[in-house]
């Protein structure tokens, strides 16, 4: 027994080996590196940004911290953080982040590098539940925390505890906050009191936490968060007054805030007013108030500064002004204002002279951006500020110069789709042959006209030749000069018009199309790293999906849906956009136009969008359906008549499934035309998700995936034939107490199950399940606790292969397979041991379906993963390969080696991965693979290797060497053999 | 499902001790630096239920670790470091390597707590490409043939002159017998053409 399994591992073990000597998959080589594909990486629109020995830190919507080159750009650094950041501080050498949840997540980072120098959650340990309230960073280097308890906690640099200071509160008190001025640490509490409240002050040494004194301050604001800590003043609002207190002082100065200019007599709700702090070094703060006219509610807003005891108007905003556009820097503040359409003012005020205001301005148009959503003042001299715009973008400005953008936007993409570009040749064809009428000209006409054009293309094949040539030259010189990646990241300018792209030889050269929850369309080239075609932005409008609805056809340019929601007005909205240049497309039949129309808002937001495989004969578009769960009801996307009728044809097999809205069942139903041609979905079957527990993951095929080959042959010439059925779909149900997974295969047409099978001793708590889908098979990866004696701790991947019969050459006695007959297919299975957590999955989609596919694992630690079908096979063989298996091609039994050479990535970091789409090329053996969520990457992968294209290692040099070799041998051995026939000839 | 949690999270708070497992990552000969490992370096239990980034100074804490068995791995770009399993007691913490795919029950050596981990190896993603070599080219077995049926043309006439009249006669002798008995065999080229020539004749 003993030997036995010895030998099994020595067989795991070559296994392994040969799975890492035999280049099984495509292979990544170091100088290809960012050549053909691109990896842009994004941190998401800034919520707080400041600069800093020429970098800007910024904290953005989607929890990333970053430091940026100023000059560029560029990321130098960025962490990704599980939550939203509540506070952001930082001094000389450091930052701290504060996580906005239930217990508050302190974390020091190391500014220069972006290193964690150490974090903490719980930082006082006698008072275990205290959170964290508030930090600052002391004048030596320390951190101040201050926590729900009241307690008062310095650490160090590195982490350790220096001092506490735990007050003695009644239940009455609350900490508000803390502040360091001259030395001297100052923790600011409210306290409730019968008659009137107050705010207590305590100062503690920095050295040693040692109370030096304790002031009250009759205070009664009428909520915490009025009262702020302004650079050694704590403000607060009171009614109509603004206090202030000088921290050490125990004087407390009032100001009527209808003495200022900016809000004298005008009737402002009390409530409204706010105060925001605009920079952490800086006196000066934005204070705004509410009133309302003619049942408008205006914003009115000043920036004030608090000198001494004193509070004065430093910058009267007025009315004309949006939140978040006021920015400080020192004694400068700064404040942007949109002039008119095309362009931007910017506002620029010293605090310490009484010079005027200074003007600058600023050319940007709102059409292709939207408003400002935040702004910063980084720098005075020289005059830097950042601007955010609403379509996720950013801007760097220089003056009024613009010195880089970044189009942050696509860290917010919701969904992508690759489109096919147009062929030079055809698309510029003389003769429009589709408008041509078969009947109308004879056959003879209609070659003559395509000769015409062809004589008229003559005078470019000078030029055709050049370009051959010179793209040869280009790869020859192999090493071409690349342009920096973050020059494509950049957002188009304004007067930018999209240039025309055409389709490549190989098919390689596509766009894609992205739609963000920002409300912006961006088409993106797959080659130049990447670079913007076009962007289109939708204000309100929140997208969802995208669909491509026309490929490129002679003189039709390729058309896309984007669909998303108005946020404003609760509708739900379609674009229909030529994919070339971003325009709303316009039918030029007029007889369809008015249902032809490129923008459709409707108050009915559809539950689900499908495309279906029928299209409408007018435009030639793909017909959509919009089911709408509310009502049951099914509407068809155009609404034209030939749409209908083509349609009509389509119904009867109209048959869709759907999760519910609270995931508790999967339900059928079937399309049946009702009332009046109207169209409602009715339900066929439910499959219930049982009690306890919960559905995890779903997976089906993609609608446009072909298969080369109805079976699969075996070393002994037998034949598997695979089980192929379009409605197929995986799910996977947890039941998280009794630690199980079942996967179930389910006809998505009749709802029968083909197939289920239990996984125990799975954790669905802290791990997914993920669920790829692809000819007859099924991958699922999911994480295993290594409880059950001999399995091991670690994530693993099931593979379920689908064969029509049990045995070889088996096959269903049927010419078709039909959804209603009861057949289910004989399943093989396995699972291997697989290195990584996962946390999306896609699958390698080639033009005919003849190359292996490979199974692309978006992981846990932002590298993707490329796993050839061949690994993921329920044949390889458990004991010795014996001479069928080798002839199969089958590697023996192992886990899914940890091989870094697999990764499409290679040592790329793509962040917060979300999704990952494939797209066939034209050549066989290459497929396009784009990821996104928070970064987009985007390369090309030949699963079966490149066999279609002379590889690049082909050696040019070692062909023509041995031809010349060959032509030297010839010219020697020649006279030779002549004289030895000469010779022979003699005797 | 929100009661069982809470259940679960209560039966946590209660029965299960929580305990600091900390360790530290450290230099050797393949990680001369700790600034070069990436910012983005973290350390995960049992693939990612617990998760933290590995420190400046190389540490990396856990505060609060339920009790029970971990799987310990390091999440670098740039190296691979070894993985451990890890058994948090209520007031213990036990290491010992481990290996992907291993069974769980068994373990390689102790590591002593708190852990010092070294790099194992660095992370290779790209192919060698293999350049233009002359000796490659030779190395090709058509070349070697081409070379030794070259050699042969020049050598053979030699030898075959050195060679005395009886043992030439033996030699053209076991040629011809050796030419006889090919010609005896069916070639497989006749055997594809023998059917094709008689469908032919049936034909015409």
């Amino acid at each position: 027994m003993y030997r036995q399994s010895n030998r099994i591992s020595i067989w795991l073990l070559i296994g392994t080996l040969l799975a890492s000597c035999i280049q099984i998959a495509h292979a990544v080589f170091e100088d290809q590196a960012g050549v053909l594909d691109w990896h842009h990486a994004w941190i998401g629109t800034p919520e707080i940004a400041t600069e800093r020995n020429g970098l800007i830190y910024t904290v953005t919507s989607r929890n990333v911290i970053a430091a940026l080159n100023a000059s560029t750009g560029e990321i130098e650094w960025r962490q990704l953080l599980e939550r939203p950041v509540a506070s952001f501080k930082m001094n000389d050498d450091a930052l701290f982040t504060i996580t906005d949840e239930k217990l508050p997540l302190l974390q020091v980072w190391d500014s220069p590098s972006g290193k964690l120098l150490w974090q903490d959650r719980k930082v006082d340990d006698l008072s275990k539940d205290a959170a964290i309230l508030d930090a600052v960073f002391l004048s030596t280097g320390d951190v101040a925390i201050l926590t729900s308890s009241g307690s008062v906690v310095i650490r160090t640099k590195d982490g350790g505890q220096h001092w506490r200071w735990v007050p003695e509160l009644s239940s009455s008190t609350t900490p508000v906050s803390l502040a360091e001025v001259d030395g001297h640490v100052y923790v600011i509490n409210e306290h409730k009191g019968v008659l009137s409240n107050s705010l207590q002050v305590h100062k503690l040494d920095t050295q040693h936490g040692i109370v030096q004194d304790e002031y009250k301050l009759s205070a009664s604001p009428k909520d915490l968060d009025l009262v702020k800590v302004i650079n050694g003043h704590v403000v607060w609002i009171e009614k109509n007054h603004i206090k202030t207190n000088a921290l050490g002082s125990s004087d407390i100065s009032t100001v009527s805030i209808d003495s200022f200019e900016a809000f004298h007599s005008k009737a402002i709700i009390s409530d409204t007013y706010a105060i925001t702090i605009l920079d952490q070094g800086s006196n000066e703060f934005l204070l705004t108030g509410q009133f309302i006219s003619d049942e408008q509610p205006y914003h009115v807003a000043a920036v004030l500064k608090v000198d001494g005891n004193a509070v004065k108007l430093t910058l009267n905003l007025g009315t004309s002004f949006y939140s978040h556009t006021v920015s400080a820097h020192g004694n400068t503040v700064a404040a942007l204002q949109r002039q008119s359409k095309n362009t931007l003012t910017l506002l620029l005020k010293h605090t310490k002279s009484d010079a005027e205001t200074a003007k600058s301005i600023i050319e940007h148009s709102s059409d292709h951006t939207g408003e400002v959503r935040y702004f910063s003042l980084l720098s005075t001299v020289p005059l830097h500020t950042l601007v955010v715009y609403d379509d996720g973008s950013m801007r760097l400005y220089h003056g009024s110069d613009l010195a880089w953008s970044r189009e942050e936007s696509l860290a917010y993409i919701a969904d992508s789709e690759f489109v096919d570009l147009p062929e030079e040749k055809l698309w510029s064809q003389m003769a429009d042959e589709t408008s041509e009428v078969p009947e109308q000209h004879s056959p003879i006409q209609r070659y003559i006209h395509r000769l015409q054009s062809d004589i008229a293309k003559l005078p470019e094949l000078p030029q055709w030749f050049l370009t051959r040539f010179s793209g040869v030259m280009e790869a020859l010189q192999k090493k071409r000069e690349l342009t920096p990646v973050y020059l494509s990241q950049q957002s188009l300018n304004d007067s930018e018009t999209p240039s025309m792209i055409y389709r490549d030889n190989f098919g390689l050269r596509k766009l894609i199309i992205s739609v963000t929850s920002t409300g912006k369309v961006v088409a993106q080239d797959t080659q130049n790293q990447g670079k913007l075609i076009w962007a289109k932005y939708y204000p309100n409008v929140q997208f969802e999906q995208v669909i491509s609805v026309r490929a490129a056809t002679v003189k039709m340019p390729p058309l896309i849906v984007a669909i998303g929601r108005n946020v404003e007005e609760g509708t739900m909205v379609l674009y229909r956009l030529n994919a070339l240049d971003g325009d709303e497309y316009y039918t030029e039949d007029a007889s369809i136009a008015e249902s032809f129309d490129p923008i459709l808002e409707t108050p009915t937001i559809a539950t689900k969008v499908f495309t279906l495989p029928v299209q409408e004969p007018d435009e030639r578009t793909q017909i959509l359906a919009l089911y709408d769960a509310g009502t049951t009801r099914v509407y068809i996307y155009p609404d034209t008549e030939g749409a209908r009728s083509a349609f009509s044809e389509f119904l009867p097999s109209f048959y869709f499934s759907l999760v519910n809205k609270d995931s508790t069942a999967i339900k059928g139903y079937q399309v049946v035309e009702g009332y009046r041609g109207s169209l409602t979905a009715s339900a066929v079957w439910n499959f219930d998700v049982p009690k306890g527990s919960t559905l995890v993951a779903l997976g089906s095929r993609s609608p446009h995936e072909k298969v080369a080959s109805l079976g699969r042959v075996l070393g002994n010439r037998n034949v598997l034939y695979k089980y192929l059925n379009p409605n197929l779909f995986a799910v996977a149900i947890a039941d998280p107490q009794a630690q199980t997974m079942t996967l179930t295969l389910l006809d998505g047409v009749k709802g029968s199950v083909l197939y289920q099978v239990t996984h125990e001793d799975v954790d669905t708590i802290h791990h997914d399940v993920h669920i790829g889908t692809s000819e007859n098979w099924i991958v699922y990866h999911y994480w295993s606790n290594g409880a059950i004696r001999g399995s091991a701790k670690a994530y693993q991947v099931s593979v379920l292969e689908l064969y029509e019969g049990s045995g070889e050459n088996e096959r269903i006695d049927s010419k078709s397979l039909s959804g209603y007959d009861n057949q289910r297919p004989h399943i093989r299975a396995d699972t291997f041991v697989f290195p990584y957590g996962v946390r999306t999955l896609g699958i390698t989609d080639t033009r005919n379906g003849v190359s292996t596919r490979e199974v692309l694992f978006g992981l846990n630690n932002n590298q993707i993963l490329g796993v050839s079908r061949r690994m993921l096979d329920s044949r390889r063989p458990r004991e010795k390969p014996n001479k069928e298996h080798q002839e199969e091609g089958l590697i023996p039994y192992g886990p899914i080696p940890d091989e870094r050479k697999m990764f499409l990535s290679y040592s790329l970091e793509v962040l917060g991965m979300e999704s990952i789409i494939t797209a066939p090329a034209l050549l066989e053996s290459t497929s396009l693979v784009f990821a996104y969520g928070l970064d987009t990457f985007f390369t090309y992968r030949a699963p079966s290797r490149q066999f279609d294209v002379l590889s690049e290692e082909f050696n040019k040099s070692q062909l023509l060497l041995t031809i010349v070799a060959l032509v030297v041998a010839i010219f020697v051995t020649g006279p030779m053999v002549r004289r030895k026939r000469v010779n022979t000839l003699w005797k | 499902m929100l009661k069982l949690n809470i259940l679960l999270a209560s039966l946590f708070a209660t029965c299960c001790f929580a305990a600091r497992l900390e360790g530290s990552i450290e230099k050797n000969a393949l990680l001369q630096d700790l600034a070069d490992l990436e910012s983005t370096a973290s350390v995960q239990l049992n693939g990612g239920e617990y998760s933290t980034f590995v420190q400046k100074d190389g540490r990396f804490i856990f505060p609060e670790v339920p009790s029970g068995n971990y799987f310990l791995e390091i999440q670098s770009v740039n190296y691979i470091f070894p993985k451990l399993r890890v058994d948090v007691g209520d007031d213990s913490v036990k290491g010992a390597f481990s290996s992907l795919g291993s069974d769980w029950s068994t373990t390689g050596y102790d590591v002593t707590y708190p852990f010092v981990l070294k790099a194992k190896a660095p992370a290779e993603y790209f192919f060698k490409r293999e350049g233009f070599n002359v000796m490659n080219m030779f190395k090709n077995p058509m070349m070697i043939m081409m070379g030794v049926s070259a050699l042969m043309m020049f050598v053979m006439p030699k030898m075959m002159a050195n060679i005395r009249p009886e043992d030439m006669e033996d030699f053209n002798k076991a040629q011809a017998d050796a030419q006889k008995m090919m010609s005896d065999v069916p070639s497989f080229g006749k055997f594809l053409q023998a059917p094709a020539q008689s469908q032919n004749k049936r034909r015409k």
